[in-house]
């Protein structure tokens, strides 16, 4: 009678197993939905690894197409941090529940006016070598308080402002944003930048206690960053509340040089 | 086309009939519209209708002090714009106060009013009243008012801190040498705006994260209580004109589209 009942429940169990597996669209339990931004002369293709490797794991990935960027063809002068923004806002309102949203760098900057906007929808901010502002800074101000930035050395920045977009120096793409990549990844980088809309990095952000505060925030710093250094990483971490830090030993690309431990980072901190 | 309109010169705007996009400009105190050619010069274009307005009483203009109000510089303003309509109207410091209530009165005709490290004032409202909520402005400690006469100045040592710290040496030197006293009565006097009229118009505000005229907290105070949503924010003194007058007319430029 007992082995009967055993028997009875494997069934019971099996059929279960059997019908969640035959319904392709029915997500498994454990999944996060990610939002995933890149940051500026960057675009979705950043991304890419970190993407299926979520994936894999069986969890739902969006990643970010910002206007200006990628194949967008917005006009860069009709550009704002607003317009950013938005985006992101119609990308985390398509998904039912709650999404882990991560930022890169001047994704960090959007990452935070988006969970100002919409915090109720955001289970969690997860900052990678990201600016993490408070009210009314910019993404200008802040890298302007980074004196081991490579951003800041003479020449490395070229602003056109009829076009309203902003450049770096050709030479140096690969020394700030994937010193530590293979030449292929480097080459990657390389062929795939575009010039910056300018006028988002001198957008304030508003950021106040009741939404933006209200929301969890992780760090994941970059200890060989030459775009925003780790002196930068620290003070704004310092400044503004965040749940933990954690690091990974990479420059500003760890999504391109080190896809697979960046994965587990954001496992782990989505499972915490 | 660039117009620098005074009460003396006449009426141009018959001229520039055909442009389609007019843009104007209002300095502040202890300033004048000279201050502004740095960015006239990028702005000027085919497409721009621009004229930077001198208020009574600056740069060369001599009207008596007794005959100088807010009424005047309103005035002022009025007839710089004319018939012009769809016009981007912008405001420098106190020029804040002088394009609010020019917006009121001819609301129909703006299409946005732009603050540069201006004073958004409320009704009823004054340059003097907002100022003095201003913990981080150094103008206090350095006001020197002559009642008398009718007019204040800025102790000369202090002038380049206050208004353009980050501004080449030559340039701070000659603003300190050319610098004229300014009429008291106008920052006095409060303005009178409508939900109605000038609440409607749509507003940008562009900050000076290192002013010392305006402190960036009042900055950011009057930008939440006017309901102001886009913004920029410049690495600079209170006179971004100078200091970073290319960016500062991309804005410009981007906004009066």
């Amino acid at each position: 009678m007992k082995k009967l009942k055993v028997i009875q429940i494997l069934i019971v169990a099996l059929m279960f197993i059997l019908s969640s597996c035959s319904n392709d669209d029915e997500q498994p339990l454990k999944s996060t939905n990610y939002v995933l931004v890149h940051g500026a002369w960057q675009a979705p293709y950043a991304w890419q690894a970190v993407k299926t490797n979520l994936e894999k794991q069986g969890n739902t990935v969006i990643v970010v197409e910002l206007p200006g960027h990628g194949a967008d063809q917005t006009a860069p002068g009709e550009i704002t941090l607003d317009t950013y923004k938005q985006k992101v806002i119609d990308a985390i309102s398509a998904i039912d529940g709650k999404v882990v949203l991560v930022g890169h760098s001047l994704g960090g900057m959007i990452i935070s006016s988006v969970a100002e906007a919409v915090p109720e929808k955001i289970e969690k901010l997860i900052y990678v070598a990201a600016y993490l502002p408070t009210s009314g800074q910019t993404l200008d101000q802040l890298a302007h308080m980074d004196p081991d930035s490579h951003l800041g050395v003479e020449g490395n920045l070229i602003m056109h402002t009829d076009t309203f977009t902003i450049d770096v120096k050709q030479d140096q793409i690969v020394d700030l944003f994937i010193q530590d990549g293979t030449p292929e990844i480097q080459s990657l980088v390389v062929n795939n930048y575009r010039t910056e809309p300018l006028i988002p990095f001198i957008n304030p952000v508003t950021l106040t206690e009741q939404n933006f505060g209200s929301v969890k925030k992780v760090y994941i710093k970059t200890l060989q960053d030459h775009v925003i250094s780790p002196y930068l990483q620290n003070k704004m971490i310092s400044t503004t509340e965040v749940e933990s830090v954690y690091e990974i030993n990479t420059g500003h690309s760890p999504f391109l040089s080190q896809p697979d431990a960046l994965t587990s980072l954001l496992t782990k901190i989505s499972n915490n | 086309m660039q117009n620098e309109k005074n009460n003396t010169q006449e009426n141009l705007s018959p001229l520039l009939a055909k442009s389609t996009n007019t843009i104007v400009i209002v300095h502040g105190a202890w300033s004048s519209a000279k201050d502004w050619h740095y960015v006239a010069g990028y702005l000027n274009s085919e497409e721009n209708n621009l004229i930077t307005v001198n208020l009574p009483g600056h740069g060369n203009d001599e009207t008596p002090i007794s005959d100088i109000s807010l009424q005047l510089y309103v005035y002022e303003v009025l007839k710089a714009i004319g018939d012009e309509t769809e016009v981007t109207l912008i405001g420098h410091s106190f020029g804040g106060i002088v394009v609010s209530e020019v917006a009121e009165l001819i609301a129909p005709q703006i299409k946005k009013l732009i603050y540069i490290a201006a004073f958004v004032p409320k009704s009823g409202e004054s340059l003097l009243s907002l100022a003095q909520t201003d913990t981080e402005s150094h103008v206090g400690k350095n006001l020197i008012v002559d009642e008398k006469a009718g007019v204040a100045g800025i102790a000369k040592e202090a002038i380049t801190d206050v208004f353009l710290a980050d501004a080449p040496k030559a340039v701070a030197d000659y603003v300190t040498n050319t610098i004229r006293p300014e009429p008291l009565a106008p920052l006095a006097t409060p303005v009178t705006l409508t939900d109605a009229n000038f609440g409607k118009i749509n507003k940008v505000y562009v900050h000076s994260l290192n002013d010392h005229t305006i402190g960036y907290s009042l900055q950011q105070k009057m930008v939440k209580d006017a309901g102001i949503s886009r913004t920029y924010s410049l690495p600079s003194s209170h006179t971004p004109f100078i200091v970073f007058p290319q960016i500062l007319s991309a804005i410009i430029t981007l906004e009066s589209k």
